[in-house]
């Protein structure tokens, strides 16, 4: 393996977690598959249908989010948001996420 | 949209999930969305071309499938220690098993299967041994799929580990030709390998046969055998010596050097039948070579020296 493929590999590895922060945090505001792709992009997030769209699910599954299929445009859409346990650990990882940048920061300056 | 209705439907086969509808219509409304922002921008239809890169950018079918599909692994990290633990211990139970049966049966040297007999053992081998794969990798997955807890397995104490966890190394191909020697030999004693052709040039009426007292060292000599194998088999499978297996070591060789020396008292160890049937030459060579008590000493003294040495090594193993 190369090293552009060793790190490649690593950044996957770093995207991992804080892929799941990211789609919470933009859920608290209601959006569908294709709109909560674009945003995150937008954002500077890129993530594919094969990434998302089973990570949107597992997040319901676990009662994190709430969806709902509606009409919009003459097509049916599935809307997702957070639920009310969504918006409590999005509020957990959010300050856990914060101690894990400052402690990085204080490794990373040395 | 043939090609974007055939990549749905593709997809939707990998789907052996319930819901692979909703899925499908969820993936559906995302390709629709992207390919009317893409004809906007373009103010025409997606041609073939862009509708295939498009396709190509999201990925093939059966991997963005695989994201929505449960239990992505034949046997999951929080397993996998176990499951390699009892795959290696079942996977030497059955070859040990196996080549005990087999070896002492097929070994003929009358016919010349010498060579042809450790293929055929060979090749049974493997085929146990992808059944054993099989069967418990099966269990394992079994196991994810369940969420079965194995707690149990790992459960452990500091008090508990070995006082004899270093290991002095071993060769494992010495190790191995010990143990096929043990067994060749053990074949042998018990009278399992067909020594008739040896003989019949002579034309001896009876093969040779143990005197009373050598039949009376029959089971001492397989119970060290045996003992001598599983010792060999434990320490191949740890791939070194450790403290327990030098001291049964020890006491093996001692018990070996009993045996040799009431074996050295013995005046016959052998019988052979119609020796007077026998042309002259013959029946002297046989008397010479086969009923000469002598040479068998020989032979015993040869072994006792061998045994000697295997001691004094594992004695300096052990001060080590």
């Amino acid at each position: 393996m190369t090293d552009s493929e060793h790190y490649q590999k690593l950044k996957l590895e770093l995207r991992r977690g804080v892929i799941i922060l990211a789609v919470l945090a933009e859920l608290r505001v209601e959006h569908y598959g294709y709109s909560l792709r674009k945003n995150l992009s937008a954002k500077g997030l890129e993530i594919d249908e094969g990434t998302l769209y089973p990570l949107v699910r597992r997040l319901e599954k676990q009662e994190l989010l709430i969806s709902e299929w509606r009409m919009e445009n003459n097509r049916k859409k599935r809307f997702y948001q957070l639920s009310d346990v969504g918006k409590q650990v999005l509020d957990k990882l959010t300050k856990d996420w914060q101690e894990t940048e400052s402690t990085l920061n204080n490794i990373l300056e040395q | 949209m043939n090609m974007i209705n055939n990549y749905l439907d593709s997809f939707e086969n990998y789907l052996t999930i319930e819901n692979h509808k909703e899925i499908r219509d969820e993936l559906e409304a995302s390709l629709l969305d992207q390919i009317e922002e893409r004809e906007e921008q373009l103010s025409r239809s997606l041609n073939e071309k862009e509708q295939e890169e498009l396709l190509l950018k999201i990925g093939h079918p059966m991997k963005v499938a695989a994201g929505f599909l449960p239990n992505q692994q034949l046997v999951s990290a929080e397993y996998f220690p176990a499951y390699k633990k009892v795959l290696t211990i079942a996977l030497w139970v059955y070859a040990i098993i196996a080549v005990l049966k087999m070896v002492p049966f097929n070994l003929s040297f009358s016919d010349g299967s010498f060579i042809t007999t450790p293929i055929v053992i060979f090749w049974s081998l493997v085929e146990t041994g992808i059944w054993v794969f099989a069967g418990v990798t099966l269990v394992f997955y079994l196991f994810q799929k369940h969420a079965v807890n194995i707690d149990f397995l790992y459960a452990w104490s500091p008090k508990q580990l070995s006082r004899s966890g270093r290991k002095l190394p071993l060769s494992r191909v010495e190790t191995a030709f010990e143990i096929l020697f043990v067994v060749l030999f053990l074949s042998w004693w018990n009278g399992l390998f067909n020594a008739e052709s040896l003989f019949a040039q002579l034309t001896i009426v009876e093969t040779i046969t143990m005197s009373e007292s050598m039949q009376a060292m029959l089971w001492p000599v397989n119970i060290l055998g045996v003992t001598s194998i599983a010792i060999s088999l434990y320490n191949f499978m740890k791939a070194g010596w450790d403290r327990y297996s030098l001291i049964l070591n020890i006491v093996v060789g001692l018990a070996n050097l009993v045996v040799i020396s009431i074996m050295l008292q013995f005046d016959k160890y052998v019988t052979l039948g119609s020796l007077q049937e026998l042309e002259p030459d013959v029946s002297n060579i046989v008397e010479t070579v086969l009923l000469n008590v002598t040479n068998v000493r020989i032979i015993l003294i040869v072994i006792a020296v061998l045994v000697i040495c295997d001691l004094y090594s594992s004695v300096r193993r052990l001060k080590k």
